[in-house]
């Protein structure tokens, strides 16, 4: 499932992917995070969530966007508009 | 007993012998991909694993090496990479492209078929006056915030196109068009430092070029039908500032190695050429080109998702690994892919007792390729390493100079021979370490325990990337040992003339 985020800046994307679970300090989550870098003053990112995914980690489903396109970046393959966490 | 599929779970190349197939059968590998991803079919066309969110397909890759097609597939998995070119080849002034001759009679192809089995290749040359220091350009203006000018790959898929014809239809009417002899594609900066390559079809060569001897690894595939793959990889600082532009054409011979690149035809002529899945990659790649990300139509950058491979059995087949500890090999060919330098970090690949909710791989016996480019065998039983090999590989294991000036990688067997109470380890023919002769097998006896092929560390860290052409368990039971370790060293020669 695929998610798009604006966070108001880095620091704020920082912090939501802090919120992922880690194991002896590293990140042991099978997602796949592009960061999109600033756009109309956003720090946007596109998530791939991985199948094992049971709820929207908060931090980042509070920035979520809904477009009606596919903006800017997809995954290979992978339609957002019909596969929208 | 290979690449069977009565599960319809598309298993990969895992060989586990009669005496374990029913479990092969309730097992068969899986892989998580939150994307497509692209490989190379069994008849040479370069073809996309759609994406799934149900049943994510592994890939079996069957990627030519000096343009044969091996006879066996690779498990191919890799890591998060993204492609910053979408399908928008860009434009130079001056320059025109056309693909696809299908309801275009302008021009005529000749052997334009795309590594894809298609005609999504496109044909570019030269239209305009007299100018000729120009070239097609592919800025980039979206660049993903991650992208590390350190760390990347560009490359494309090249073809001469030798079809005699003439223009029309402008002020160069009748202009010849030839076949270009050096193609030449590069990462440039707006403070005019770059890297890229050129390609010289005369005499088959790649060579880089760079603004300031920025250090690159080159890398060349030929393809079939005609085609090769030219890229280069970063290794260090390239020393470019923002505001990339990726440029691409065809240089002449009097300045194609001095890095004044000049991409444009002279007036006399006009240089032609074919191209096909421009790629500028970034990501946790470690500076390896990885396979083709491209969408036909789209001019979006597109990201391949992270591909991670497992396979947890089900429980109650501790049965079929009984027998094992009476004498095995566990035996695994892989390669990694063509970066020069390759750190592994411990990723893991062998086969698993796992404790059902935890994970964790008390259990193991396996390889492990470890930081430093060590290549471990490891034994564990309860937890603690019952045997441990380790061999510190370096440049010559894992890679080939090949007649191009690129790299190919080298398939690299290892196998760890075991009984009750003796473990051997062998890399490529030869024995790692001595003999231990108080080692202990595994032990695959557990409660609400599933067995499986680990492809990493506790199913999340130190993911293993690369390709695996054979992984099996050969039951040897009742074997001397002395034949068992004859028989080890004989299969990680890489003599089986079956194998590519």
């Amino acid at each position: 499932m695929i998610g798009k985020y604006e966070f108001d800046n880095y620091e704020d994307f920082a912090t939501a992917k802090e919120s992922l679970p880690k194991s002896e300090g590293e990140y042991i989550h099978n997602h796949t995070i592009v960061e999109l870098g600033i756009i109309d003053g956003k720090y946007c990112v596109d998530v791939a969530w991985s199948r094992d995914l049971e709820t929207e980690p908060e931090l980042f489903e509070a920035k979520k966007i809904d477009l009606d396109n596919e903006g800017v970046h997809s995954f290979l393959g992978v339609i957002y508009t019909e596969n929208k966490i | 007993m290979w690449y069977t599929d009565n599960n319809n779970n598309y298993v990969p190349p895992v060989n586990l012998s009669s005496i374990i197939k029913s479990y092969l059968d309730a097992v068969s590998i899986g892989v998580e991909r939150a994307s497509g991803a692209q490989v190379f079919d069994k008849y040479g066309f370069m073809a996309q694993i759609p994406f799934s969110n149900t049943v994510p397909i592994p890939r079996l890759d069957y990627t030519p090496t000096n343009g044969k097609q091996p006879r066996t597939p690779d498990l191919l998995l890799e890591d998060t990479a993204t492609n910053v070119i979408g399908d928008n080849l860009g434009s130079g002034s001056g320059y025109i492209k056309e693909r696809n001759p299908n309801g275009s009679t302008s021009l005529e192809f000749q052997g334009l078929v795309d590594p894809l089995g298609k005609q999504f290749a496109v044909s570019i040359f030269w239209q305009g006056g007299s100018a000729v220091n120009t070239n097609i350009d592919k800025p980039f203006s979206q660049t993903p915030a991650n992208f590390d000018v350190a760390n990347f790959g560009l490359s494309a898929y090249i073809k001469q196109n030798s079809s005699p014809r003439y223009q029309t239809g402008s002020s160069n009417d009748n202009k010849r068009m030839i076949s270009a002899r050096y193609f030449a594609m590069r990462i440039k900066a707006t403070n005019g430092r770059f890297l890229g390559w050129v390609w010289d079809w005369q005499t088959k060569q790649i060579q880089g070029v760079t603004s300031h001897g920025q250090k690159i690894d080159l890398v060349v595939e030929k393809a079939p039908n005609g085609w090769y793959r030219c890229g280069i990889q970063g290794e260090d600082d390239p020393k470019i500032s923002s505001g990339w532009v990726v440029e691409y054409g065809y240089v002449e011979p009097d300045i194609a190695f001095t890095g004044g690149w000049r991409f444009g035809p002279n007036t006399q002529y006009s240089l032609n050429g074919l191209w096909f899945g421009l790629q500028l990659e970034s990501g946790n790649i470690n500076g390896n080109i990885t396979s083709l990300i491209w969408a036909p139509t789209s001019t979006n950058f597109n990201t391949r998702a992270v591909e991670l491979a497992n396979a947890r059995g089900h429980s109650n087949v501790e049965q079929y690994f009984e027998a094992i500890p009476n004498g095995a090999i566990l035996f695994m060919r892989f390669k990694y892919p063509h970066r020069k330098g390759v750190s592994g970090g411990d990723a893991k690949v062998g086969v698993s007792l796992f404790n059902a909710g935890t994970g964790t791989d008390a259990n193991f016996i396996g390889f492990v390729i470890g930081s430093g480019q060590q290549i471990r065998g490891i034994v564990k039983r309860n937890g603690q390493n019952e045997a441990f090999f380790g061999k510190s590989a370096d440049y010559n294991d894992f890679y080939l100079d090949n007649k191009y000036g690129g790299v190919t990688p080298k398939y690299i067997s290892v196998a760890l021979v075991f009984n009750k109470e003796y473990t051997e380890f062998y890399v490529n023919g030869q024995q790692i370490g001595t003999t231990d002769t108080s080692s202990k097998p595994p032990n695959w006896q557990g409660n609400n325990a599933q067995l499986g092929i680990v492809f990493r560390t506790e199913f999340t860290k130190n993911k293993f990337f690369g390709r695996i052409n054979e992984f099996s368990i050969y039951h040897t039971q009742g074997i001397p040992f002395a034949e068992q370790s004859a028989l080890a060293k004989k299969l990680t020669k890489n003599e089986n003339p079956l194998k590519p």
